[in-house]
């Protein structure tokens, strides 16, 4: 956990220090340094999404407690990043296109409707009490959640709205046409993510397996009519959405 | 101008990120449990004399 810490601490600011050093963009000037931040967070949310989603389907497969521990952790974090996407888009989109948002636009209103997906999964987790019935519906929660993340990506290429295309990850795998300043900062600024992403699931995800077992002291203390004290009430009450 | 905007966007980033990691290690520390009692101090509090 320390070594993940550690490494996206380091990629993190040898990204943020060639993104300073990077050249301001032909068209864009300054405002082109978004990029960094921008890309990533959408990346690491497309990531964080999938790892949840494969995590789901375990569940339903094999149900595995630490499958639906590890889908809960990783789509709150899809849910921060995909977050930070959008706060990074509209603080982007203002200065260059004169508006926060548009309703009209494909990416952004596909960003925004994924982004209410997760915003379900978690109330869901919070909502539904029942253990494993929770599980099940959170990790189909979680599976139709990860599938509109190409929805998302692709949406550019459909709809022809305000928000450009892709200029990686695009679908005839072409060379990226950026220049090498832009393409280093931001392959390390994406790494920086893919680690800071890995080790955030490792801390929720030990920090959901505590609240499944402090929710499971809260039941069994229930059950066995004795009082419940009130650290007992707030813990699970008061969870994150992982336990 | 410009420069601004740029500050704002990797302020909401890192600081989401700082924010979230934050509340993170709140939760964690909030749901460590205390440490055992030591025996001394109970068998000291049990003394009738004290």
């Amino acid at each position: 956990m320390y070594l993940l810490y550690a490494a996206a601490a380091a990629l993190l600011g040898v990204g943020l220090w060639l993104a300073v050093a990077a050249p301001p963009e032909e068209t864009q000037g300054d405002l082109g340094r978004l990029l960094f931040v921008h890309v990533p967070s959408v990346i690491a949310a497309y990531v964080a999404l999938g790892t949840g989603a494969v995590a789901a389907v375990w569940y339903l497969i094999r149900r595995s407690a630490g499958a639906d521990l590890i889908s809960a952790a990783a789509v709150e974090i899809g849910t921060v990043f995909t977050g930070l996407t959008l706060l990074t888009g509209m603080i982007w989109g203002r200065p260059s296109w004169g508006v926060w948002w548009d309703w009209g636009d494909a990416r952004m209103m596909s960003t925004a409707v994924l982004f209410f997906f997760c915003l379900s999964y978690l109330a869901l987790r919070r909502s539904a009490t029942e253990g494993s019935r929770r599980a099940v519906s959170c990790a189909v929660l979680a599976v139709i959640a990860f599938a509109q993340t190409p929805i998302v990506h692709f949406s550019v290429q459909w709809f022809r709205t305000l928000h450009q295309g892709p200029t990686i990850l695009r679908p005839d795998l072409g060379a990226v046409p950026m220049d090498a300043a832009y393409g280093r900062a931001l392959g390390v600024m994406i790494l920086a993510f893919l680690f800071l992403f890995g080790w955030l699931l490792t801390m929720r995800t030990e920090l959901a397996r505590r609240e499944a077992a402090a929710e499971q002291r809260f039941s069994s203390g229930v059950a066995a009519g004795r009082a419940v004290t009130a650290p007992e009430l707030e813990t699970p009450e008061g969870g994150e959405g992982g336990g | 101008m410009d420069n601004g905007w740029v500050l704002a966007g990797y302020l909401v980033t890192l600081g989401g990120i700082a924010l979230y990691t934050v509340l993170l290690l709140l939760r964690a520390r909030k749901l460590t449990p205390p440490p055992p009692a030591d025996p001394a101090d109970s068998a000291d509090s049990a003394d009738p004399e004290r």
